[in-house]
């Protein structure tokens, strides 16, 4: 987040706040006290308590959770092989139909759930699949959160004998909203869109698969065909067999809009197979960095800009270093949880932004730092600016740099203005 | 949440501590008078009713925020402001609430929890980390990140809106 961002932000906010002081306070105590009386007791707390029906929902949820997980135990015991979500045609017991709120506003059932592959790419050795969810009801319903639980089946049925990673936003049983997790409104005009990432295949490539997924609520998965072929008489996509004693796995990411994940408004795309993948020669890395230190936390933001004349994909996180006049500075780094929107198109002129949080660095102060970014093996880094250190906190500990995802750079609050800090060298 | 031993204030002396900063907090969250102002006034019902317990709290306006927020998300779902309400207010025809101020709400009340309250109090109501820090009972580094990632999540979400 830059300066202008964070001002803008807090421009509106204090706009907001002094609106609310010119008005007239509408609320007295006795008002208050009355309405409490007419509405009767409650026994549920409401700072655990989101709707009308949420008690019932989160009910539900954890039954469908243990049900998930219990089905995923037995299947995988009953298999002898470790693994989980080996049978046939299993069937996770979940309530069928539950209502959110006063309106009754439904969960989306599977029966009107669809899934439909975008495209599937072999990436480090792992097949991923986007995945399209949307709905063919006419009327609005609800999901929540991530699925709940993914597998591959075969052609004929037969779950592939992989183990789900759970998604970590999804609702712990028993407690309130875990910490991202959120409802979304699915209609026929509004499709979201997932990814499935399967990892280490020791077995025969399937050929083709299909992907279940059960959503909270659903009694049974909404499915799309998946198709693993790579080319003609080849075996077919299948991930690479990283660790014989580990089983294989299914992870699914977070649902973001698809307009999000291919957000045409702002004019870009989602990746088109063709598209070359950027390299730092196309790149222009600029960045605006210290500005937001906070003691023992120093935030920095770095853009990227595709300076040439064709369009090109960032399809990897960020490779982010820093360097100071006398080589690295930051040896340890880590990626930070944040919603993904790789693969990001960057048309000509385009930006996309990542962010880095650098923490306990108690080496000698660097006057200037570069921010270095790898993409294709080779570098790119921005001019050296003077920044602020974040402070020592534990010198046994390393200097770490957190690093979050590319995401498309449109300017604050949706603007069009530029990255700030360009070095003009390309 | 933890139960303190000083004598409890009164809830009448609770609300006027905090009935405008729960009409702010209410505003922020929905971009909507009248509906901040149901807000509030469910929030201080939901108080009210839960006084006896609620005032024994570390922070019993921490537990009307987190009230306040849950009914917030939950009037959204019911009138779906942020999947209509936006194309409602982007429309040339509807006259209605400033769109930015809408769609920075609906990205507000999508942040998890703590980064709300965060950012809220710390950029919508101006508190100092410190202060911010002692409302939420976080160590200040915590709430230090929390508001860096609510900003950072704000701006992303606001772009995702836009698209």
């Amino acid at each position: 987040m830059t300066r202008d961002d964070e001002s803008v932000l807090r421009a509106e906010l204090a706009a907001m706040a002094a609106e609310v002081d010119t008005w007239t306070n509408p609320l007295t105590v006795s008002q208050v006290k009355a309405a409490a009386e007419k509405s009767g007791p409650s026994a549920i707390d409401p700072a655990i308590r989101m709707g009308n029906r949420r008690p019932l929902l989160y009910a539900a949820g954890a039954m469908a959770i243990a049900a998930a997980v219990a089905a995923i135990v037995l299947i995988g015991l009953s298999g002898g092989t470790g693994r989980s979500m080996s049978g046939k045609g299993q069937r996770l017991a979940m309530n069928p139909t539950v209502y959110i709120d006063s309106q009754r506003t439904v969960l989306c059932g599977a029966d009107h759930l669809q899934l439909s592959e975008v495209r599937t790419t072999r990436r480090g050795g792992k097949v991923t699949t986007t995945v399209r969810l949307s709905t063919d009801s006419s009327a609005q319903c609800d999901i929540f959160d991530a699925p709940q639980v993914v597998r591959l089946a075969t052609s004929r049925g037969t779950a592939l004998p992989t183990d789900f990673l759970r998604t970590p936003n999804i609702v712990p049983p028993g407690s309130d909203v875990a910490p991202g997790a959120q409802w979304m409104f699915l209609d026929k005009k509004d499709p979201l869109s997932f990814e499935v990432t399967w990892a280490n295949w020791c077995g025969k490539p399937p050929g083709s698969a299909a992907i279940e997924a059960w959503y909270y609520g659903n009694s049974s998965p909404a499915t799309t065909r998946l198709d693993l072929a790579d080319a003609p008489g080849g075996s077919g996509l299948s991930p690479a067999c990283t660790d014989r004693a580990k089983p294989s796995t299914v992870a699914v990411t977070f649902p973001v809009p698809a307009a999000s994940s291919a957000p045409a408004a702002a004019g870009r795309s989602v990746r088109p197979l063709a598209q070359p993948p950027c390299t730092a020669s196309q790149l222009d890395v600029t960045w605006a960095g210290g500005e937001e230190s906070l003691g023992s936390s120093a935030y920095l933001h770095v853009y990227v800009t595709n300076l040439s004349a064709r369009s090109c994909l960032l399809d990897a996180p960020p490779a982010l270093s820093l360097r100071s006049a006398r080589g690295p500075v930051v040896a340890h780094t880590r990626r930070l949880p944040f919603q993904t929107v790789l693969p990001l198109v960057l048309a000509p002129g385009e930006s996309a932004v990542t962010g880095a949080e650098w923490t306990n660095y108690c080496g000698p102060a660097p006057s200037r730092l570069a921010a270095v970014v790898t993409i294709g093996g080779t570098s790119d880094r921005s001019r050296y600016e003077a920044i602020q250190e974040p402070t020592c906190s534990n010198t046994r500990t390393r200097s770490t740099l957190g690093i979050v995802d590319y995401a498309p750079y449109v300017g604050p609050f949706g603007t069009s203005a530029p990255p700030t800090h360009r070095d003009g060298r390309k | 949440m933890r139960r303190r031993a000083a004598a409890p204030e009164s809830f009448d002396s609770f609300f006027e501590r905090m009935s405008i900063a729960l009409l702010k907090h209410g505003y922020f969250l929905t971009a909507d008078r009248s509906t901040a102002e149901d807000l509030a006034q469910d929030t201080l019902v939901q108080v009210w009713r839960h006084w006896d317990a609620v005032s024994r709290y570390d922070s019993p306006e921490a537990w009307a925020r987190r009230v306040l927020r849950n009914l917030a998300i939950n009037d959204s779902l019911r009138h779906r402001r942020v999947a209509i309400g936006l194309r409602e207010v982007a429309s040339p025809v509807t006259s209605g609430p400033d769109e930015r101020r809408v769609m920075l709400a609906a990205v507000l009340r999508q942040l998890p929890e703590n980064q709300c309250h965060a950012v809220v109090l710390h950029d919508g109501f101006g508190l100092p980390l410190e202060e911010v820090a002692r409302q939420l009972g976080a160590p200040l580094g915590t709430v230090k990140s929390w508001v860096h990632r609510g900003r950072a999540a704000v701006v992303r979400l606001v772009d995702g809106e836009k698209t």
